[in-house]
């Protein structure tokens, strides 16, 4: 048998080699694609192809800023977090937003100058106007909330907006725009109903 | 035809004496066996007597601290430090077991489990403080892998620098629980004592729950148990007491970043859900879950199982007179 | 040393196997494509693809007719009146496609791979990738060990016994075009796959905790302890066919395997095949003793058995044996099988009387089987049954061990088929891993959207397998005055599918909870049945009736 196999391979042509090197170099590739076919998605995702499909926006860029004359500045610099980050800011909230097709967040905090007054802005970037309106309204409070502060006064900013506690929410096309006032005071409404203003004009100015 | 044995008388009987031999030393054997067996007697031994939740670091009852920020891991140290640190916890060299709850396999925007930002500022006081190891485990309702992978406990857990500990049949056996309805009851103990567990910290989570009105941290404890621990519902009040009993005076770091507060102990919908950026620490599990309770919007003066644990001794549930915040 | 670069094809593929399997389940599937065989395999594609097929019965037995022309025609020695039959067979396959509304599960277009493959090269499947193939191969190397050279040509002869696989290649065909699929029962890969999730991974699952204790965690193939119910009859057919390989090597692709009888049938005129040169050749017989196929290189060289694994060439003192391109009529070859009219008859005859019996005509005024409740992601039973081969890559894959292989439950057409058993398990909320697994489609890959009725799919609303029911006779609170509501606890749905009636009892102390279960929320999931504490015959149930998947079980309005 040995001496049969011995004879058989001493043989070897030219072709056994080049059809040899084919046949592991075709097994390697097979290898390889599968092994990277394999890397991304999966069951254990949530699949949501239109959160993939478009990119954030310069959320930075979107928030508004304090105006020359406003009583407030800006804290530290504002950021942002695409979609599978937002819980590093709102740890626990964040399926609050991807339930609806959420792509990012960007947050800023404005202080202001004496008494330390503060506006938290939290700016969500929804796939679409529809999942900015579910989310608008998810989070309205009732009309007959027993707490009047509570209750939500409309304001004229943007596609619809209200003020409740003192702070303001305003939603435009897929944004949702939340200005959070620390104390329910009018000045300091006032100044986040002003900053709401600012963000839809500069949404609509970057048309 | 071998005629060397019919000449050689002494040769066979040789040959017999052998056979003799062996036969004589296989009934032996048997015979011995047998006698053996008699001896023992027909019952079997007493069964030792089975282990408990022994050997665990228990401090003395104290404050409950509350520490409400945004910064839910500065909220832990805040809270845990108005207490007296984790040093009053933990001893260098320790293993300490942290009992989060891991119980659902749900993302944690459902407020089902903890969150994992909580649990990994205590694994981080835990080393801190000098602990040898940190295991995490929990005996989840829904599969433990899963659990731990989708609630964040996990791989925030390993990322802080702990193990994660899945449950697995063999980890269960029998223990003295000590209580009034649950004497003894298979729990997760095999790997307290195969690891040196000589440390254990409950991170729960505050939830309702329709049987016993809420879930915080005398519930937690129910994730330790294995067996058919579905039983226990038709008597939830004395069994809840009695695993207070079962690790009293341990330190507790309740979970009240946010609050579920419909459909509880699973949620599911957003508006079950309320955020409330609070973090509680203390040993007094009744004081800690009266409040919890009051939180939760129910009246901790309805809740039998309360009752039952302060009757006993384990705790009260004025939490007003315990309660100091945390700065 | 193309025998040796074979050899390691075989072992890649096996290892490649196992190496899919083990990715597949809920938690380490990620995008791997865990049922690539599967894809590959043309007879499931094939099968799956006829069966689930809807077109009137005229139509069916006009292509069964058609086929049975062609293969009448192609029986006939001739090169013209094979091309003949043909033409037939491709005509009335054309024809079939345009007349029949077919749904095709895109991948497993894959099948066409080893088709083609085939076609040009010969039963190369066989013989370097078929993992249950390879395991034969070992199994055949042991039982040949210990033979003379004469034995072995001896063992290695062509049976006309071996012609059975073609006679149930033809009856499984026949069955499936009138929309009876049980290709899975018989296929390589199908069978493999079902022996490994009831014995292979659970033993040495067991085996590795046993051994290593704590260290085995993170290393085993099932994440909990696995048991399929009734794997002691998978194990035994498994075990069967490894014994047959003993006895005689591949004994089950020789004369069993459906897929070898598919690929004999294409490759038997492959562009690509061995020839024995008859003056070189000085008749020792070393190939007959080494061929896996019982070709019978020695003799005349049956293509439609030979499965290219080059031991006869390579093996051959003198060369005599040749892999090259065929050169006409060639000499010392036997491309046909030995079939015979009358068996091929009653082997089509047997797949066409599946066809009274089967559920689609049968079954067509008979009420739901309480116990079939499918996977979420099912096909409605007429197309699941059609689509499912039986595989139990469900099984494996799903996490709380729920899935198991129906007996009597849904029909002898349902027999090994995936049902719930929540004395088990329950269908885990947020998992959709068996849909993910399923290589045929019969269990549809949704997602979690789908799955609960969210975003994109809130107003259809989520995936219901059946209905709880409370059997108020065995219910704690309900019949014994004692307070309980596991269940409601466990509902996972917000708002839970379990409501509390409040009522007296509990020993007169509190009130006590008695759960009602609300149909419209209940999406059958199972964990209250497997949570509740009346642990033999559960106080709560879940049966089919209510299943969004068919809409024959519908129960609410």
């Amino acid at each position: 048998m040995i001496a049969a196999s011995k004879k058989a391979g001493r043989g070897a042509s030219v072709g056994k080699w080049v059809a040899a090197a084919v046949l592991l170099l075709a097994l390697a590739g097979i290898g390889v694609g599968i092994w990277l076919s394999g890397r991304e998605g999966g069951p254990t995702k949530t699949p949501d192809r239109r959160q993939r499909a478009k990119p954030m926006a310069d959320l930075v860029a979107l928030l508004p800023r304090p105006g020359e004359d406003s009583s407030f500045e800006l804290v530290a610099p504002a950021r942002q977090w695409p979609a599978e980050k937002m819980h590093e800011k709102i740890d626990g909230e964040d399926g609050a937003y991807l339930k609806h097709g959420c792509l990012g967040l960007g947050a800023a905090t404005l202080e202001r100058r004496g008494d330390g007054g503060t506006i938290d802005l939290f700016l969500y970037q929804m796939t679409t106007p529809a999942a900015a309106a579910a989310v608008f309204d998810e989070q309205a409070p009732p009309a007959d909330a027993p707490e009047p502060r509570r209750r939500p006064t409309p304001v004229d900013v943007g596609d619809k907006a209200y003020v409740s506690y003192g702070c303001c929410y305003v939603r435009s096309g897929p944004f949702y725009l939340k200005v959070i006032t620390s104390a329910a005071v009018p000045s300091a409404t006032a100044s986040a109903v002003g900053l709401a203003r600012a963000f839809v004009e500069k949404l609509q100015a970057s048309y | 035809m071998d005629t060397s044995s019919d000449s050689r008388p002494g040769a066979t009987r040789r040959e017999f004496l052998g056979r003799a031999a062996s036969a004589a030393a296989a009934v032996g054997a048997a015979a011995g066996a047998t006698g053996w067996l008699l001896a023992r007697g027909g019952e079997r031994d007493e069964p030792t007597a089975p282990p408990a939740f022994a050997g665990l670091r228990r401090a003395q009852a104290g404050k409950i601290a509350l520490a409400e920020t945004d910064d839910h891991a500065a909220g832990v140290r805040a809270a845990v430090e108005a207490i007296g640190g984790m040093g009053r916890f933990v001893r260098a060299g320790d293993v300490v077991f942290i009992k989060p709850n891991a119980g659902f396999d749900r993302p944690p925007w459902v407020g089902a489990t903890t969150s994992p930002a909580v649990v990994a500022a205590v694994v981080g006081l835990c080393r801190d403080a000098g602990a040898a190891r940190v295991l995490v485990g929990d005996c989840s309702i829904n599969d433990p892998a899963g659990c731990f992978r989708r609630s964040g406990i996990g791989p925030a857990a390993r990322a802080a620098g702990a193990e994660v500990l899945l449950p697995r049949a063999g980890d269960f056996e029998d223990v003295r629980i000590g209580g009034r309805r649950l004497k003894t009851w298979k729990a997760f103990h095999r790997p307290f004592r195969r690891r040196g567990v000589n440390c254990v910290i409950g991170v729960p989570t505050a939830k309702t729950h329709a049987r016993s009105v809420i879930s915080g941290a005398m519930k937690n404890w129910y994730g330790l148990l294995g067996g058919p621990r579905s039983l226990l519902h038709q008597d939830i009040d004395t069994v809840l007491a009695d695993l207070c009993g079962m690790m009293p005076r341990s330190l507790i770091v309740m979970d009240a970043t946010r609050l579920l507060v419909r459909n509880g102990p699973t949620g599911g919908s957003r508006g079950d859900v309320r955020t409330a950026h609070r973090v509680l620490a203390g040993t007094d599990q009744v004081a800690i879950d009266a409040l919890t309770a009051e939180w939760l919007g129910h009246d901790p003066g309805r809740i039998g199982w309360l009752h039952l644990a302060e009757a006993r001794g384990l705790g009260t549930t004025d939490h007003e007179a315990r309660l100091i915040e945390a700065t | 040393m193309i025998r040796r670069i074979r050899i390691v094809w075989q072992v890649f593929f096996l290892v490649l196997f196992f190496v899919l399997l083990w990715r597949a389940t809920q938690l380490r599937m990620d995008a791997w494509p865990v049922g690539l065989f599967a894809w590959v395999d043309p007879l499931l594609g094939l099968s799956a693809t006829l069966a689930a097929s809807r077109a009137d019965a005229w139509v069916r037995l006009l292509f069964v007719a058609a086929l049975a022309l062609a293969a009448a025609l192609a029986v006939r020695r001739g090169p013209r009146w094979r091309w003949a039959g043909a033409v037939v067979a491709i005509a009335a396959g054309g024809a079939y496609l345009t007349a029949a509304d077919i749904a095709f599960h895109r991948p497993l277009a894959w099948g066409l791979v080893v088709v083609g493959a085939t076609i040009v090269l010969g039963r190369v499947w066989c013989g370097w990738i078929c993992p249950l193939g390879t395991i034969q191969d070992a199994v055949g190397r042991l039982g040949q060990r210990t033979r003379t050279r004469r034995r072995r040509a001896e063992v290695n002869r062509y049976r006309r016994a071996y012609a059975l696989k073609y006679y149930l290649l033809v009856g499984l065909l026949v069955a499936a075009v009138f929309g009876v699929q049980q290709a899975g029962l018989l296929d390589p890969i199908a069978l493999l796959t079902r022996s490994s999730t009831a014995v292979l991974l659970p033993a040495d699952d067991a085996a590795a905790t046993a051994l290593l204790g704590d260290a085995a965690q993170g290393w085993t193939w099932f994440p909990q302890e696995h048991l399929t119910v009734g794997a002691w009859v998978i194990g035994a057919v498994f075990a069967a066919v490894l014994l047959a390989g003993l006895w005689v090597p591949r004994l089950f692709c020789r004369a069993v395997c459906p897929l070898g009888a598919m690929l004999g049938v294409l490759g038997r005129y492959s562009l690509f095949r061995f020839r024995r040169s008859e003056s070189a050749c000085t008749r020792c017989r070393l190939c007959d003793g080494v061929c896996p196929g019982a070709a019978e290189p020695a003799g005349e060289l049956r293509t439609a058995e030979c499965m290219a694994c080059f031991n006869c060439s390579e093996l051959c003192p003198e060369e005599a044996v040749r892999f090259g391109p065929a050169a006409g009529a060639g000499a010392h070859e036997r491309p046909e099988a030995d079939l015979s009219r009358r068996g091929l008859i009653t082997a089509a005859l047997a797949g066409f009387f599946a066809w009274p019996f089967a559920r689609r005509v049968s079954g067509a005024r008979a009420r739901p089987s309480p116990g079939a409740v499918r996977p979420p992601g099912a096909l409605a039973e007429d197309d699941f049954l059609a689509a499912c081969v039986k595989c139990h890559a469900c099984l494996r894959a799903c996490p709380t061990n729920v899935i198991q292989p129906a007996v009597a439950q849904a029909g002898w057409e349902g027999f090994w088929t995936p049902v719930m058993d929540f004395r088990l398990g329950y269908c885990e909320y947020n998992c959709t891993a068996c849909g993910s697994a399923c290589p045929t489609g019969a269990i549809r890959a949704i997602g979690l959207d789908a799955k609960h009725g969210t975003g994109d799919f809130a107003g259809a609303g989520p995936v219901r397998l059946g209905t709880a029911f409370v059997d108020r006779g065995r219910c704690l609170p309900w019949a014994m005055d004692r307070p309980c509501i596991v269940c409601q606890e466990v509902c996972p749905v917000s708002p839970k599918a379990i409501e509390l009636r409040r009522g007296e009892g509990n020993g007169g102390q509190a009130d006590l909870q008695r759960p009602v279960v609300v149909p419209e929320r209940c999406i059958g999931c199972g964990i209250c049945s497997h949570k509740c504490p009346v642990a033999d015959a559960p106080a709560i149930y879940v049966t089919a009736i209510g299943a969004t998947r068919d809409r024959s079980h519908r129960l609410a309005l």
